[in-house]
């Protein structure tokens, strides 16, 4: 148990610091506050009144998607196979440190920087701070699903152009909420998406409402999501953790 | 000529084993390791290490210490393998010669109780092979079991311990000689002219050397080469020729496998009592083995 930790201990601070040294990893960290910034400015700079508000709630949910999605697929999916393709996997391997050992740093390290880009989007955004416990907790659990299949998918890639491909689906069925009300048909099935409850957690909570019964269906779909992405990297991780 | 017949039976043994192998029997080899000594201390070097880039040395030293939750410290470690001057550069500007010390530096951080090596000496320059030859050579005096893979056999035959080269499945060992007890004729004397050439083959042609130009002579999977300026020749001489023609001409068996040209000797390294190497002047510094059963008589021959 003490090596575990210890390994454990030794990896979260090397993944920790690879999230600044790695400038790829450092832009989509930065991406989502980015896109907070030019909505706000941009695109809601001329409105007022309940229309601001609106927007306003909108870009609290988008920020949890893009926030949830972009790092995940980066700081987990692409960071493995980047550990592959240059064979530091193999070393860390060798160095007897487990599958487990290296998907736990990876995971925590993951939610901790999807925590502190919310953070940063929900302070561009302008939302009352006493939200902002609220806002990280819907961000960080509603994430747990993505980050966790973003693992499973980043044990399968070899690389970070199969990375790149393996991506694809993550983001878009990460941010697919966002086209709900756009696209045809798709508002009937966004919420039951993987990101869908916590994109209607998010909207909630900047119309005050997060604390009524139109919480329990959203909370419910992410709980659901929460232990289907579980019981899948559970079944599947050992599987998937082999080296190139 | 002794062997080991299999993988399992050279994992099995407990000697200090180099062998000359194909990269596909190194990873035989490395799985073989890894599942004897599962339960045991073991560090493991492999030729596709180059450790985090964006990471400088000594952080990734730091790292693998704390993994490894070492006695040593990464700073010892620098300093042993003479790593001060790469400690705060990234990992991915290093030399394949720092490379390799780096690699080296974190397998002694794991104290190992056996050590797999991958080609530890192919990229490094003459000081960084005297700096590694010497913490394998002190290590296994420790008992620290080496299992290493090398290309070309010279190398393997730097090393204390048994060289053996992969044939068919099979290991071959190379003879130690560490007795040196042949019957050797006495030196040439005399001052006639004599003329005295080397014939070594090409496709095309049959070149004679000067032995003046030859570095060293080494036999090696029953074939004997010269070593010219870098560039290794085929001779139809046997090492026994050589050694009787080449006596005369300065050259030295300092080991069953090779004869020397003494003139192009510029350092003799011992890392352990029984552990001699001849380091060269030529342009790669080349290092060969000197048998300890040789070292004496070469010490008397020539004053040293």
């Amino acid at each position: 148990m003490e090596a575990t930790l210890r390994k454990t201990g030794a990896l979260l601070g090397k993944d920790l610091k690879d999230v600044v040294k790695n400038p790829t990893m450092l832009v989509c960290c930065l991406l989502p506050v980015g896109f907070m910034l030019f909505y706000k400015n941009a695109v809601g700079g001329g409105m007022e009144g309940e229309a601001a508000e609106a927007f306003s709630s909108m870009l609290v949910s988008w920020s949890l998607l893009f926030t949830a999605t972009m790092v995940a697929s980066m700081a987990t999916l692409n960071a493995i196979a980047e550990e592959k393709e240059k064979h530091t996997l193999r070393t860390l391997m060798l160095a007897n440190v487990s599958a487990e050992q290296m998907l736990a740093s990876r995971g925590l390290v993951t939610l901790l920087a999807i925590a502190l880009v919310d953070a940063a989007c929900y302070l561009v955004i302008g939302q009352p701070l006493a939200g902002l416990p609220a806002f990280l907790a819907i961000g960080v659990a509603g994430s747990v699903p993505i980050v966790l299949l973003s693992l499973l998918l980043g044990l399968v890639a070899r690389d970070q152009m199969s990375a790149g491909v393996l991506s694809m689906p993550i983001l878009v069925a990460g941010i697919a909420p966002m086209f709900a009300q756009m696209v045809d048909g798709l508002s009937d099935i966004a919420p039951y998406l993987p990101t869908g409850g916590m994109n209607e957690l998010g909207m909630l909570l900047a119309q005050g409402e997060l604390f009524s019964s139109d919480a329990i269906a959203p909370v419910a779909t992410t709980l659901a999501w929460v232990a289907v992405a579980a019981v899948a990297f559970a079944l599947l991780y050992r599987r998937l953790a082999r080296d190139n | 000529m002794a062997e080991f017949a299999s993988i399992d039976e050279l994992v099995a043994d407990d000697r200090n084993v180099h062998v000359e192998c194909s990269r596909e029997t190194s990873a035989a080899l490395l799985a073989a390791v890894r599942a004897r000594y599962r339960t045991q201390r073991c560090a493991f070097v492999v030729e596709t290490d180059r450790g985090f880039e964006r990471d400088s040395v000594a952080a990734h030293l730091r790292f693998y210490g704390s993994i490894a939750r070492s006695s040593v410290h990464h700073e010892d470690a620098i300093a042993h393998f003479n790593l001060r001057g790469v400690a705060k550069r990234k990992m991915g500007s290093l030399s394949p010669s720092a490379l390799a010390l780096v690699n080296l530096a974190r397998a002694s951080l794991f104290e190992p109780e056996a050590c797999f090596l991958e080609r530890p000496l192919s990229d490094l320059d003459a000081e960084g092979r005297a700096i590694a030859l010497s913490w394998i050579a002190e290590h296994m005096e420790q008992g620290c079991r080496f299992i290493t893979t090398v290309e070309p056999l010279r190398e393997a035959l730097l090393m204390p311990g048994v060289a053996c080269w992969h044939e068919e499945g099979r290991f071959i060992m190379v003879d130690q000689d560490d007795d040196g007890d042949d019957d050797r004729e006495s030196a040439y004397e005399g001052d006639e002219v004599r003329v005295l050439k080397i014939p070594a083959r090409t496709e095309t042609a049959t070149l004679l050397f000067d032995p003046r130009d030859i570095d060293f002579a080494e036999s090696m999977n029953k074939a004997t080469y010269l070593v010219v300026r870098g560039e290794r020749y085929q001779t139809p001489r046997t090492m026994d020729e050589l050694e009787a023609e080449l006596s005369r001409a300065g050259f030295f068996r300092c080991h069953r496998s090779f004869l020397v040209n003494v003139q192009k000797v510029a350092k003799v390294e011992h890392y352990t009592r029984n552990s001699f190497n001849l380091t060269l002047n030529d342009a790669a510094r080349t290092s060969i083995p000197l048998a300890k059963g040789r070292a004496e008589e070469m010490r008397e021959r020539y004053r040293w």
